[in-house]
């Protein structure tokens, strides 16, 4: 039921997640706005329907960025993104994307808040079924290897699907704390 | 019944935490797990699962209860005791420690109890020696009913 569900692939994402909006967030364009014009909240630059792409060492995978678009505010070294998108391919490992109507990631990427319409897939592999889950929010914190949400949240996989509102995922205890009226379902048949 | 094991299991909880190391799920405060017609009800529950997906459930509550329909017949076993344990691979149920094992009217107590719900078997143990917290002193205890004899049809003289 839930005992073989492995939450550890959404830290892969996470981390990666975080990674790529940091690459993204260092060098950034030359700023679009003239210094004089910034207002306090206003961004010193935009970078619209992107993908950033990072390919590790030895060019067996990558991991994809894209975003409709990306904001960033020099007052706090924030940035916010329209229609984030995360796609890790990996030789020997089953897929996992991220998607998300808006992020919001504070300097440094500590935070990043994910919201509306919250998707994360790991597609079918290595004997095991595809498992999505969706929430409405989703408040990341790499450095803690830390997922949480006060939200509705919906696991499903190939014979379960399980529902609460709350979740704490820690991937360094490995722990995954379901916080109120939780539900399952297990349907060895499914 | 015997159709339980192949029925969805529907798991209910207040909150619920899962290591990813052992793959244990521990479900607590009002329990409540159905499979077809049984029903099991504890304050925490911990589920781990089979590579063939048949659940295994520990209970723990005060009292943990199981109920279930007793195939072919329109009657239900009942058991409470302070732990419970459910194989839903063999469809057995063993209860230890105020174990109590209700068939219709017939009933048993003792430390452990095991009721096959495929067999529809149950064994009770009682706890040799002082047994501090059954109040039955680790004795068992039976009440069963005897069974109405069916009249026999009268024989026909004519």
């Amino acid at each position: 039921m839930m005992g073989h569900l492995r939450f550890g692939f959404l830290f892969v994402i996470v981390a990666l997640f975080a990674s790529l909006l940091t690459l993204l967030n260092q060098d950034g364009p030359t700023p679009l706005l003239a210094p004089e014009s910034i207002s306090v909240r206003a961004p010193d630059y935009v970078v619209e329907d992107f993908s950033a792409i990072r390919t590790d060492e030895n060019d067996a995978g990558y991991k994809m960025l894209l975003g409709k678009k990306m904001v960033h505010y020099p007052d706090d070294d924030s940035a916010e993104l329209e229609q984030p998108r995360l796609i890790t391919i990996e030789p020997g490992k089953p897929s996992v994307q991220l998607q998300a109507d808006n992020a919001k990631m504070s300097a440094e990427g500590e935070d990043i808040y994910l919201s509306g319409n919250v998707v994360i897939v790991r597609n079918a592999g290595k004997g095991r079924g595809e498992t999505i889950l969706t929430t409405s929010l989703l408040h990341l914190i790499p450095d803690q290897d830390i997922a949480r949400t006060d939200k509705p949240v919906e696991i499903t996989e190939t014979n379960a699907t399980i529902r609460a509102i709350g979740m704490e995922m820690n991937n360094r205890t490995g722990h995954t704390e379901l916080l109120s009226q939780v539900k399952v379902v297990h349907d060895k048949k499914r | 019944e015997r159709a339980d094991s192949e029925k969805p299991v529907h798991l209910e909880a207040d909150r619920a935490t899962v290591q990813d190391a052992n793959k244990l799920a521990t479900f607590i405060g009002n329990v409540v797990l159905t499979q077809g017609t049984l029903i099991i009800r504890a304050d925490k529950m911990t589920v781990k699962e089979d590579a063939n997906g048949f659940q295994y459930a520990t209970a723990f509550g005060n009292l943990a209860s199981f109920r279930q329909k007793r195939d072919g017949k329109d009657e239900y076993v009942e058991g409470w005791s302070e732990r419970m344990e459910y194989d839903g691979k063999a469809d057995k149920v063993q209860l230890f420690k105020k174990a109590r094992l209700r068939r219709g009217k017939d009933e048993v107590h003792g430390d452990y109890i095991s009721y096959d719900a495929v067999n529809e078997f149950f064994q009770v143990n009682g706890e040799g020696g002082t047994s501090t917290q059954t109040h039955s002193e680790g004795r068992v205890r039976a009440v069963i009913q005897p069974k109405k004899k069916e009249p026999k049809p009268e024989a026909d003289n004519s």
